[in-house]
């Protein structure tokens, strides 16, 4: 019987290996006391001048934090932003997540947050066109669209008052997923960009859901007129995709997944340049750790050169 | 006087009937003026008015019914009386608008927002006066309005016609007013939108809208959207034919000929602005004068030399002698001044002329001569614009002669003269122009110089001693303006052309300056505080920016739940007040920062390039109602709100409705940022302003 072997995973590489934003960063622990700045210090109570943001807690007359994170500052406003944490939507966001179960007139979708956000029938795009007046026959139907562990990309539109959000997929981007694959990653290695939907090289789309779930499919272009056909934007079956693509596409979730494990910020051209960082091993072979920092480290490496130039 | 007309109306049978009157006050003066008229028809009438009131009513607490206003209201509607305009209290806008629909108000005396909105024709409608003010000016109804009031007359079902009086007193208005007003074309539809902080924000939080696309949609741009694909056909168009023009393909002219046509170009123009002055100044006049040799350059005459007979055009107008005053000349600025010569040209047959491309601004540096056995001389009138060249020299003759056409011979000498003086230009190689360091204006002779260094420059150009100048000239000329052509076409359907864009780019300055959004343009927390804040008083100001600025500041945390609403009533309240608020030491604190927030924010408005001035901002914000608001907000009963000030109690409750949304705003961008403080201090204050007669439940459900 053969025993693979991991080599020690080399460790921390120093101020290389952090991701920041290229800003001075404070990092703190729950407990520590936020800042001496003494421009906060105008009164004796640091808790009084400054707004109490998110992860921080008043403890005598100072402020400390409750969450392991980075402190954001904007005018007086005292945060800690955890490092890790369960994915807090916006208004706006695009996220992806599975059907868990059907109710009266809404789906319940569950997209890693700490509720499940809220699908309503009113916020989906009933085939036939974008004005069809709803009837019965739908709600009865219901399944027809979409069943339970089905993947949607939508749109965060609203919150509830109990914090739910809820979604919306009234564009041609967004509905049921198909002809690809799922990765899941850390939900703050996403960051908020222009377009979350991207097209590599390779030939594969991708949809990166700010919740941490990522779809990588097969590419497709995506024309207007689709909307309009009933059939197609509801099946359930996929195109035929060749065993090239396949492996494309196997490849390129095993990059993220690189990306995910060793907390780096996820974005299009990341993917890209770890993509091309990682062609030298197999797919397989993507899967060990110590081939997954290496590519990784390559992909950071030119991510620096392109930023420089 | 309203007392005689009501008694004539109900004698014929008119009532109800809605005066319109265009001024609270005078809505309550009149009603006051009706002592001792009762125009209630009886016990039953009354009894119900009065039942009806007792019920509305009882949902108020004891010291509101006991308001002036309604104890007023009550008297005068048991009358079958009364009032109905923006000062009232809600819940009696709701008792007269109930009671005046089925019929038991025979009177009632309204502002013009009685007529949209509310169901309640009449059977008579009169109209106090004709002229309102709408904020801005006082002035005439305007048709739309004038047929949006009048149409309440008459009630389908009821009543077979509706009668409209304009009740004029003294001052009956002209036929030309009522004519405007009765049959006058109704107000165009025209656009309201306008781009806000919040709208921006909103759309960038969302990936899939763009600004650009909703700008496109909006009505104010229709007009030219409705445009775009004839513009996109033409350029196509233009574009092709651009395409397939024949390229110039000369070896002497290839090199710098389109250095060439813009020197030359530059220098018609400012040859054009040159003239311009000239002609208008007195030095000018009087060198276009009698005798003046001048050289002509128009579609019919090129380079043709010839002298100015008079100016004028008309021959049957009498002599405007050349030393004009003043005044003269400055009543003759709008219109073109035409000049009556004698040119010297070659016999061509009638109706010929030039082509086109011989528009093409070639500067005039020499004469054309015509050859000696064609040369014939012209008596026309031509347009200063076709002077190229006022010379130097002037010819002495006798105009006159010339122009009765009675002498030949004075002619022919005329034209011998000029011929001679041509050949010696033409020997020459340039044209003396007249002097003109007489005219004192700086910049006119700045372009004087500037356009003989032109000239210089013109000789030194390879393609002059090309033999086929004129026509590559042209050929360049054409292709110039074509490119010209599809340059603006593309701009037209380009997105740059949006009239708002301008004004959106420096909108988003504003928001990347106050990190409201990143650089990226990625909406930040400071601007997903400002979406929670959806207030709007005026367009130009920016009071959720300021609104943000305030919670992120932490302005609030020194007030009570009192102070802070009462501080919050500058974003809602619009009217103007005259009394002065006395305010607490602290509250005026608090009136100062925000001030203070609103100039940092115009300033910053202002530099980005947008159209807001300091004394805007701050005048938008009004500060009338905080004592009012602060009274209120600690318990104080609303009969005493009303002594705390001048502004109506409408105003008041319609305020206070307001703010409640505000601080319910406020709640959720305090739950944003994670500010439980504010958070529990806001729900107090929207509890300690939420009762009473202000928050009374309406009466229509």
């Amino acid at each position: 019987m053969s025993v693979k072997v991991l080599l020690p995973s080399r460790g921390r590489a120093g101020e290389d290996d952090m991701e920041t934003d290229e800003r001075e960063i404070h990092i703190v622990t729950p407990g520590e006391v936020l800042t001496s700045d003494p421009q906060f210090m105008r009164t004796d109570a640091l808790k009084d001048v400054v707004i109490r943001g998110h992860g921080t807690y008043p403890v005598g007359a100072s402020l400390a934090a409750c969450a392991a994170g980075v402190v954001e500052r904007v005018n007086m406003l005292l945060s800690v932003r955890p490092l890790r944490s369960r994915y807090h939507g916006e208004i706006g966001d695009v996220v992806i997540g599975r059907v868990s179960e059907l109710g009266p007139k809404r789906w319940k979708v569950d997209i890693n947050a700490r509720q499940d956000a809220i699908l309503l029938l009113s916020s989906i795009n009933l085939p036939g066109g974008v004005q069809r007046r709803k009837n019965e026959s739908d709600e009865l139907q219901m399944r027809t669209f979409f069943a339970e562990g089905d993947l949607v990309c939508a749109e965060v539109q609203t919150f509830f008052q109990d914090g739910a959000a809820s979604l919306h997929t009234r564009s041609i981007k967004y509905g049921k997923l198909r002809n690809g694959s799922l990765v899941i990653v850390p939900s703050a290695l996403v960051k908020r960009s222009k377009s979350h939907f991207a097209t590599l090289p390779s030939g594969v789309d991708i949809i990166l859901g700010l919740n941490g779930y990522i779809w990588v499919s097969k590419h497709v272009n995506l024309t207007p007129e689709m909307a309009l056909q009933p059939e197609g934007f509801y099946s359930n079956d996929n195109e035929s995709i060749s065993n090239s693509e396949r492996e494309v596409i196997a490849r390129v979730c095993n990059c993220i997944t690189a990306l995910g494990r060793t907390n780096t910020f996820i974005t299009d051209s990341m993917i890209v340049y770890t993509f091309e960082a990682s062609t030298q091993f197999s797919v397989k072979e993507l899967l060990n750790a110590d081939v997954q920092q290496q590519i990784v480290l390559e992909a950071r490496a030119q991510r620096a050169a392109v930023t420089q130039k | 006087m309203y007392i005689h007309m009501l008694g004539l109306l109900r004698k014929k049978n008119l009532l109800p009937v809605i005066i319109f009157t265009f001024s609270k006050r005078k809505c309550e003066d009149f009603a006051d003026a009706l002592v001792n008229v009762d125009l209630t028809s009886g016990g039953a009438e009354k009894s119900e008015i009065h039942v009806f009131i007792e019920r509305s009513l009882a949902r108020l607490k004891g010291t509101d019914r006991e308001l002036p206003q309604v104890l007023r209201m009550r008297e005068l509607l048991s009358r079958g009386i009364a009032v109905h305009h923006g000062g009232l209290l809600p819940i009696i806008k709701e008792m007269v608008e109930i009671l005046f629909t089925r019929g038991l108000v025979k009177v009632l005396f309204a502002t013009e927002t009685f007529a949209m909105g509310v169901n309640a024709p009449a059977r008579c409608v009169v109209f106090s006066m004709i002229r309102k003010h709408d904020g801005r000016s006082f002035r005439e109804l305007l048709p739309g309005e004038y047929t949006q009031m009048s149409g309440r007359a008459g009630r389908r079902g009821l009543d077979d016609t509706g009668v409209v009086i304009v009740a004029c007193n003294d001052d009956i208005p002209d036929q030309p007013t009522l004519n405007k007003m009765l049959l006058g074309v109704p107000t165009k539809l025209e656009s309201q939108f306008r781009l806000t902080y919040t709208m921006i924000l909103n759309l960038l939080r969302v990936e899939a809208l763009k600004v650009e696309e909703m700008i496109k949609r909006s009505f104010s741009e229709n007009l030219s959207q409705k445009a775009l694909p004839e513009h996109q056909q033409k350029f196509a168009e233009s574009s092709k034919v651009l395409q397939a023009m024949e390229k110039l393909d000369c070896s002497i002219c290839g090199l710098d000929i389109h250095q060439y046509y813009d020197v030359s170009a530059r220098i018609v123009m400012l040859n054009h602005e040159l003239r311009e002055r000239i002609v208008r100044s007195p030095v000018g006049s009087k060198a276009l004068s009698q005798g003046r040799i001048v050289v002509i350059n128009s579609s019919f005459y090129r380079n043709a030399i010839a002298v100015i007979l008079r100016s004028g055009g008309n021959s049957s107008q009498s002599l405007v002698s050349a030393r004009s005053t003043t005044a003269a000349i400055t009543k003759r600025e709008g219109e073109e001044r035409m000049y009556t010569v004698l040119i010297l040209t070659e016999k061509r047959p009638v109706g010929a002329a030039i082509n086109v491309r011989d528009l093409a601004p070639l500067p005039v540096d020499h004469v054309s001569v015509p050859s000696p056995d064609k040369v014939t001389q012209e008596v026309t009138v031509v347009p200063y614009t076709d002077i190229a060249v006022i010379t130097r020299m002037q010819l002495k003759m006798d105009a006159d002669a010339i122009l009765d056409q009675r002498d030949e011979s004075e002619t022919s000498k005329i034209g011998q003269q000029l011929l001679r003086v041509a050949e010696e230009m033409h020997e020459g190689g340039k044209i003396p122009e007249n002097d003109w360091s007489k005219i004192r204006e700086l910049d006119f002779q700045e372009r004087l110089r500037d356009k003989e260094a032109l000239m210089a420059q013109l000789g030194s150009f390879q393609c002059v001693r090309c033999p086929d100048l004129d026509d590559h000239y042209g050929l360049v000329h054409s292709e110039r303006i074509l490119q010209q052509q599809v340059a603006d076409l593309a701009h037209t359907i380009s997105d740059q052309n949006l009239e708002l864009l301008p004004d959106y780019h420096q909108r988003i300055e504003v928001l990347k300056r106050l990190q409201f959004i990143d650089e990226m343009g990625t909406v930040q927390i400071k601007g997903r505080v400002a979406c929670e804040a959806k207030i709007r008083r005026q367009i130009n100001t920016a009071d959720e920016l300021v609104l943000t600025e305030l919670i992120l500041e932490n302005v609030l945390a020194d007030y009570e739940p009192a102070e802070i609403v009462a501080l919050l009533s500058c974003f809602v309240f619009q009217e103007k007040s005259q009394s002065e608020p006395v305010l607490t030491p602290k509250l005026e604190k608090g009136v100062q920062r925000i001030k203070d927030i609103a100039l940092r924010v115009a300033e910053v408005q202002y530099e980005c390039g947008l159209d807001v001035r300091k004394d805007d901002a701050l005048a938008g914000l009004k500060f009338g109602l905080v004592e009012v608001v602060y009274e209120w907000a600690r318990g104080l009963p609303f009969k005493h709100i009303t002594d705390l000030t001048d502004v109506l109690e409408g105003s008041i409750v319609r305020c206070i409705v307001r703010l409640d949304e505000t601080c319910r705003e406020v709640r959720g961008a305090a739950r944003l940022i994670g500010d439980a403080n504010l958070y529990r201090k806001m729900e107090e204050a929207s509890e300690s302003i939420k009762r009473d007669i202000v928050f009374a439940a309406s009466l229509y459900f």
